[in-house]
């Protein structure tokens, strides 16, 4: 089952000569439960495609459909809630709420989506034992290693069940070891969760989970969709 | 429910203090001025509202109660008189130097006719309630701050009067009132068988417009007033006097709370401003970040005002004892609500601020 149809989709910076194409005509799926690779050099369009994905930019052309609905031109209270409920966003700076406690930027997610009180706390408590840190729960983001956070994020990432989890470069601030624990994390929670994970990496090590790879290049796809 | 505005604003706690103390000042100069304001206006009043009269009759410069300028002693005949009029009664109003061994104070001494009690001490809360030939009834506080008991003598005008009674809610902004017979009052006032007022009450169903040109006619100089006037004088001689420099330092007041609030949590947005993206990249709605702002200028502005109403109930109770202070809930309450107002008003510009955040922008911060 689809839960992602990118169609045609462009974006461009500006106007005239000064018009920069950072996504030229893409277009691709995702089915429920797979993992997508997105590689391609610096500038090449993958962050400007992951957030046209997240429903955070405004595509020039083309069509996006998450769950069978397309996202392109809804107005912006429906698209958050479409991030708060389908989609999961693990960032490369980890992004965290720095005065809140690992348990509580997980919380806050699900305070977001209703979920209130003990339910929100024992739900994001079981997420963060789920991902290694049961006894980091109250350990405020400086406190916690580059990995920690990750999964902290990771975690929060999950806390709505969401169908697809986007990752922009989720290891680029990480050691190897690390890096290898978090992009695991991410197989597990697709496969085990059927959920669909995008990735969006130069990290080559990362194609070992990947069920697909998709090359950008100046803006297009370069290779197989 | 995870409190991030109570953690983003503790998290820096020196810039918090130092808000609530901003706040807690403005608030206390807010509550210090109008707690006083209403206080002198209350007490200026109060001998109109507890004279049971329907006209007040003074000397046509005296249009409120703070001037008491001179009636003829004939004029109370001639306003008895007066078609229409069922009781009138005279009173003598005098502020006088008055001296305890060497301390010395000013009372406004009320000259009233003991045998209808028109004009006496509405709250004697010690010793008699009326006072005899060369006998005076005392503001409790005045007498508690001059050292005199029941008891005492007190020396006004080179008469020693002694004090036989203590009356509550007789203390004014001006001086405190003291009350004695009319034939006391006479000798110490500054005009001889002169009357300051005359209070008037009316055969029933009589209509107080047309009584008034009636007295007016008859005694050259005088002027009457239905009792609804001769308050509002009163009150606008106060709006006059303190009103303008009240509402001017509390419009300031209420700006350096706005300001002081507006700069804490316009600074704390624009440090926090990623986060604030972040919130909306992972769903939260506007009006979700725009509560989460609003909530960090309420915490600043309403611990200010719990400090500022702690330290003025603190304050009123001493101050209270020289000059009237109104501190009744409804002041608290109105300056409550002006908080909340402030509130609201500091944290337009941070919430403007925080709805142009871009939640893209978190794709691209790497720290």
């Amino acid at each position: 089952m689809k839960v992602l149809e990118v169609v045609n989709l462009s974006k461009t910076y500006g106007h005239g000569r000064t018009a920069v194409h950072a996504v030229r005509d893409v277009s691709f799926s995702l089915e429920e439960g797979e993992i997508v690779l997105i590689m391609g050099p610096s500038g090449s369009g993958k962050t400007t495609l992951l957030s046209m994905i997240g429903c955070l930019l405004t595509p020039t052309s083309g069509r996006i459909f998450i769950c069978g609905e397309e996202v392109t031109n809804l107005p912006q209270k429906r698209l958050s809630e479409i991030r708060l409920k389908r989609l999961g966003f693990v960032f490369q700076s980890f992004n965290l709420l720095s005065s809140l406690t690992a348990s509580e930027n997980v919380q806050v997610a699900l305070n977001l989506a209703g979920v209130r009180g003990k339910g929100a706390k024992e739900r994001a408590e079981g997420l963060l034992r789920l991902v290694g840190l049961g006894d980091r729960l109250d350990h405020l983001p400086h406190e916690l290693s580059g990995g920690e956070r990750q999964r902290v994020a990771i975690a929060r990432a999950l806390a709505n069940e969401p169908k697809i989890i986007l990752a922009d470069e989720p290891t680029g601030n990480l050691d190897s070891k690390t890096g290898h624990r978090v992009v695991e994390l991410l197989r597990r929670a697709a496969k085990e969760g059927n959920r669909s994970v995008i990735i969006a990496s130069h990290d080559h090590r990362i194609r070992d989970i990947a069920d697909r790879v998709l090359y950008l290049e100046d803006g297009r796809l370069s290779k197989g969709a | 429910m995870v409190s991030i505005a109570r953690k983003n604003l503790l998290r820096d706690k020196t810039r918090f203090i130092s808000s609530v103390l901003g706040v807690t000042f403005a608030m206390s100069l807010i509550l210090f001025q109008v707690g006083m304001f209403i206080g002198a206006m209350k007490r200026a009043r109060a001998l109109i509202d507890n004279i049971e009269a329907d006209m007040w009759v003074s000397d046509e410069r005296a249009a409120h109660i703070e001037y008491s300028a001179h009636l003829p002693w004939e004029t109370l005949a001639r306003v008895k008189a007066t078609r229409g009029v069922a009781e009138a009664h005279g009173l003598i109003l005098a502020r006088v130097p008055a001296k305890k061994g060497e301390e010395s104070f000013e009372i406004r001494i009320v000259g009233y006719d003991t045998k209808t009690g028109v004009g006496g001490p509405w709250k004697v809360v010690e010793g008699k309630d009326t006072p005899g030939r060369d006998e005076v009834i005392l503001d409790r506080q005045a007498a508690e701050n001059n050292g005199i008991e029941l008891g005492d003598t007190i020396e006004v005008k080179d008469r020693e009067l002694r004090v036989v009674g203590l009356s509550q809610e007789t203390k004014t902004f001006i001086a405190d009132y003291a009350f004695s017979p009319l034939e006391t009052v006479k000798k110490i006032a500054p005009m001889q068988d002169m009357w300051s007022f005359i209070v008037v009450e009316l055969e029933e169903g009589t209509d107080p417009e047309e009584v008034k040109p009636s007295i007016e006619r008859r005694m050259d100089g005088a002027k009457a007033y239905t009792k609804e006037e001769f308050t509002a004088n009163t009150i606008n001689f106060w709006v006059q006097r303190m009103g303008i420099m009240v509402g001017a330092m509390s419009s300031v007041a209420f700006l350096v709370g706005i300001v002081v609030v507006g700069i804490t949590i316009y600074t704390a947005t624009l440090e926090r401003s990623r986060e604030y993206g972040i919130l909306k990249a992972i769903g939260a709605k506007n009006s979700y970040i725009y509560s989460l702002v609003l909530k960090q200028a309420l915490i600043c502005s309403l611990v200010g005002f719990l400090t500022s109403a702690i330290l003025m109930l603190i304050t009123f109770r001493f101050v209270g004892r020289y000059i009237p202070i109104y501190s009744d809930w409804k002041l608290f309450g109105g300056i409550f609500a002006t908080t909340c107002i402030m509130a609201l008003a500091a944290a337009i510009l941070p919430a403007r601020h925080v709805m142009r955040i871009d939640p893209a922008t978190v794709f691209n911060y790497v720290r």
